[in-house]
């Protein structure tokens, strides 16, 4: 949510509330669920539940949305259509032809994120070398 | 039993999938080919719902597989959750620009007129209405509309997909239908 800083939030100056001015309320511009075309009527909760595959037709058809359950009908025949559409037959040669020739890169990730590991061989060295530099910092220090 | 077959196909398929992975990183493109085949119709389903033009449809298809291409290696768990979400942030990219490019959303941002001798054969007057209505709903509840009612998702699966709740889902596909049915009603109902 915007908050609009310079505005005096409907105070003036000797603190009382002033009037709440007249008109369209501001637009939400950052709601998560944007508002579409707005409905005269919003849909019966029965008639979402039906196409939420939540209530069985005839349930929803008793009431007085069997026109809605008529007009969504109609819309799911149409929309049936558009599920049998497959991609042109061109496209999938258009795609392979406009691959890169080379095979994908392997990932290279950072340093930091690569597996570690460690031979007994490779700890043995490690701790060898922490021990003399050890023994030449006390012997330094002892001087 | 259904949901349990339809796991272990998922499960076969995604096995299958990382398999054909595997041989394309090797060098093998022309593998990369039956990943195309095996997701591009609902991928192409999908781009041509969100932006109503199936020249449009085609380009996203193929900008997006050449991305999925040349980023394969960085696919983790599924292959087809991961290029669907290729192919619908391709739509919005699309349906964004042309918002910002000053063209007319009117004009421009509906069903084109080019649609293929098959389609056009199939094209009612329902169809080019529904287009018209679904091209003025805003994008995140035309994608809502779409997955749910074209492409037959459940809400967990859309959610799991777009990274967002079911319940934010639902309240998206029911102002959708909402809106739609104030577009058509007077017309069709």
């Amino acid at each position: 949510m915007h908050e609009d800083l310079s505005s005096d939030a409907g105070l003036v100056r000797d603190g009382r509330k002033r009037p709440a001015p007249e008109g369209p309320a501001r637009p939400l511009v950052d709601r998560e669920v944007p508002l579409g075309p707005q409905a005269d009527r919003p849909l019966a909760a029965a008639v979402h539940a039906w196409l939420d595959g939540e209530l069985p037709e005839a349930a929803v058809r008793k009431t007085e949305s069997s026109k809605d359950v008529e007009f969504w009908r109609a819309l799911d025949t149409e929309m049936a259509r558009v599920r049998r559409l497959r991609t042109p037959q061109h496209v999938e040669a258009q795609i392979m032809a406009a691959l890169p020739t080379h095979a994908p890169a392997a990932a290279i990730s950072p340093w930091y994120r690569r597996e570690f590991v460690i031979t007994p061989a490779t700890a043995l060295l490690v701790g060898a070398a922490l021990v003399a530099a050890g023994s030449i910092v006390t012997a330094l220090l002892v001087r | 039993m259904k949901t349990t077959d339809a796991i272990a196909a998922n499960v076969d398929q995604d096995a299958s999938d990382q398999l054909v992975i595997q041989e394309v990183l090797a060098g093998h493109r022309d593998a990369f080919r039956l990943l195309i085949s095996r997701y591009s119709d609902p991928l192409y389903r999908h781009a041509l719902c969100m932006t109503g033009s199936p020249d449009v449809a085609e380009d996203v298809l193929q900008l997006s597989f050449i991305k999925a291409y040349q980023h394969l290696s960085e696919v983790r768990g599924r292959f087809d959750a991961w290029v669907f979400r290729i192919v619908a942030n391709g739509c919005k990219d699309w349906l964004k620009n042309i918002r910002r490019s000053h063209l007319s959303y009117e004009e421009d941002d509906q069903p084109s007129q080019q649609a293929t001798p098959d389609e056009e054969l199939d094209r009612t007057e329902l169809r080019s209405d529904l287009d018209r209505a679904l091209a003025s709903l805003p994008a995140s509840l035309r994608e809502a509309f779409i997955m749910k009612h074209v492409e037959g998702r459940s809400y967990e699966e859309m959610a799991d997909l777009l990274g967002t709740t079911v319940g934010a889902l639902k309240m998206r596909v029911h102002r959708a239908r909402e809106a739609l049915q104030a577009l058509l009603e007077e017309k069709y109902a």
